[in-house]
């Protein structure tokens, strides 16, 4: 565990059971999480895995049913209820649909959350009008929330999270009702008030792409458990288990190419001497010429039926899918050889009978 | 023109215009204590009840009954039930004041309910995120309900208003004074049908107007 200066979020053994006709309903089953100052921790996962109502822990919108929620050294639960609502001034939060007050105008917007603070109108009306220019909405802060579009409302909704400078910034599929190119904007948004601000973010996401690109860590979640966890390129180049392997997978547009593979006739009958391999290598094995050596070394032929290059933060993934031809005993010593080189090498299904026993020999 | 064609109201002007200025009374003071009463308990409704940001079903249980009670209980029949609480409370069982009880009383639960459908039609997520702030519940009554509600609630009030114009004149029968009593005692039992006929274009004239009124309020308070 993070020493406690750094651990600002602190999930100890947190479960949530909902009564559902009578049934206990585990939607947070035992997680603990820590979460470091400074940090963008993404958590992934389908909807219904969890992930929301865990993230709700950490602001008591939800309160858990078991478990410790430290945020910043305090223990959440121990707090009165003015101490609760000062802590959750602390914790901003941004949402899917943006949760805006269609009364009240854009400035009216970013400035309640400091409504509850004894300031002046003026002062507050100078931060609203501040943080409009760090989202940069200036020119909107007459208007209402009805006459903007998604992207303008969610960085409203960014600029009024921020009007108490939390330290923390939970953010509940923020950019799941937007077209790519907005999330792209939000989420350089988020980076960049991280990067500025330190400001440590949590962000939840059913997309690959947003852990991608901006998240440091992340946790993969199903059925209300962190099933992986930890830095996002290590955790995407060498996923352990089957539901981060689909999140990889389709967003490296793997699992399109897989089907299409799977499903082209002309590569299901391949005779004795050939084998599509499904090759995944990550960081210094991408600039190695693995392939040609592989050509080279062992006389085989290979031919690429697909290829992708993913950066996830510095480190880039590649995902490659050949078919290989030569000699079995070459065809043995080739997957070897990219084994060796920390490729890691899937043999698709082809003609099954023959190719089997054959690699499975060469890979263990 | 007034005494050809309503020749007995001509006749009983003053007691006419008396009586416009009883409905108008009556209207009013039921209006504005019914009015904060039904907001009280709306809003009750709404927090109390599951989910709700002080969700407590014992409390909801209860009001969420007293409502149905009173909603249940015809006006005429009301009006004869309060008879003894109406003496306790103002001292008197007729005239407008007296009236103005079993108004309160039969208007309010109606009023509640309409606060309460105005209120739910609030996106909870925004309730959340108004909690996600810090917000405490009488900042989120006061900041988020009341607020983001409005143009519901003064469509609300526009309908409970106009319902209760026509209570006033059905507690005519019980002689309240207003509009309602002198198109029944005189109107309909002296067959002076021309007193019924002017006394229902009036209510028709308060009833527009409270429409008219409500609805350029409500025009204001959304903002597209």
């Amino acid at each position: 565990m993070a020493n406690f200066d750094q651990t600002i979020v602190n999930l100890q053994d947190v479960s949530v059971t909902f009564e559902s006709s009578g049934k206990p309903l585990h939607a947070v089953d035992n997680v603990s999480l820590q979460i470091n100052r400074g940090d963008i921790y993404g958590i992934i996962g389908y909807s219904g895995a969890g992930k929301s109502t865990l993230v709700r822990t950490i602001n008591l919108l939800q309160k858990p049913t078991d478990g410790k929620v430290i945020v910043g050294g305090q223990d959440l639960q121990k707090l009165s209820n003015p101490q609760l609502r000062s802590a959750r001034k602390k914790i901003g939060m941004i949402f899917q649909h943006f949760n805006l007050l269609n009364s009240r105008t854009v400035l009216n917007n970013v400035e309640y959350p400091l409504l509850s603070q004894h300031i002046s109108k003026a002062k507050r009306q100078a931060k609203a009008k501040h943080l409009l220019d760090v989202v940069g909405l200036r020119e909107f802060e007459h208007s209402y929330p009805e006459q903007l579009s998604g992207g303008q409302k969610q960085r409203v909704a960014i600029a009024r999270s921020l009007a108490n400078d939390p330290d923390i910034l939970v953010s509940d599929e923020a950019t799941s009702a937007l077209d790519p190119k907005t999330t792209d904007d939000i989420l350089n948004l988020l980076q960049h008030l991280n990067k500025t601000l330190g400001l440590t973010i949590v962000l939840i996401t059913h997309e690959m792409q947003v852990i991608k690109s901006i998240c440091h860590h992340v946790a993969v979640m199903d059925d209300g458990k962190i099933i992986e966890r930890g830095n996002v390129a290590e955790v995407f180049s060498n996923p352990q288990q089957k539901l981060t392997q689909n999140f990889v997978d389709s967003s490296a547009n793997v699992t399109g190419a897989l089907e299409q593979i799977k499903s082209d006739p002309s590569l299901q009958k391949l005779s004795a001497d050939e084998r599509i391999l499904y090759l995944k290598f990550r960081g210094k094995a991408t600039k190695e010429s693995l392939i040609s050596d592989l050509t080279e070394l062992y006389h085989l032929k290979a031919n690429i039926l697909f290829a992708n290059i993913e950066r996830i933060g510095d480190t880039s993934i590649g995902y490659l899918i050949i078919i290989i031809s030569g000699k079995s005993k070459q065809l043995a010593d080739g997957i070897n050889f990219l084994n060796r080189h920390g490729v890691r090498v899937q043999l698709l299904p082809g003609k099954k009978e023959e190719s089997d026993k054959d690699v499975n020999a060469s890979i263990s | 023109m007034l005494t050809q064609v309503f020749p007995n109201v001509a006749h009983i002007w003053p007691q006419f215009v008396q009586a416009i200025w009883d409905t108008i009374y009556m209207t009013l003071w039921s209006s504005v204590i019914a009015g904060v009463l039904g907001l009280v308990v709306g809003i009750v409704l709404v927090i109390t009840q599951k989910g709700g940001i002080a969700e407590d079903s014992y409390v909801y249980g209860l009001t969420d009954k007293i409502v149905n009670l009173l909603r249940s209980i015809p006006f005429i029949i009301l009006l004869a039930v309060m008879f003894p609480i109406t003496n306790f409370i103002v001292h008197t069982t007729v005239g407008t004041t007296a009236a103005s009880v079993p108004l309160v009383v039969g208007i309010f639960p109606f009023y509640a309910r309409q606060v309460q459908n105005a209120l739910l039609e609030i996106d909870p997520q925004v309730i959340e995120a108004a909690r996600s702030m810090g917000s405490g519940n009488f900042e989120i009554i006061f900041r988020i309900y009341l607020r983001e509600g409005l143009p519901d609630l003064i469509r609300a009030s526009i309908v409970t208003v106009i319902s209760l114009i026509g209570l006033t004149t059905m507690a005519g029968a019980i002689g309240s004074g207003g509009l309602g009593d002198i198109a029944i005692s005189i109107g309909y039992a002296r067959y002076e049908n021309d007193v019924t006929i002017a006394a229902m274009i009036v209510i028709l004239l308060m009833v527009f107007f409270v429409q008219f009124v409500g609805d350029w309020l409500a025009k204001k308070t959304v903002h597209l």
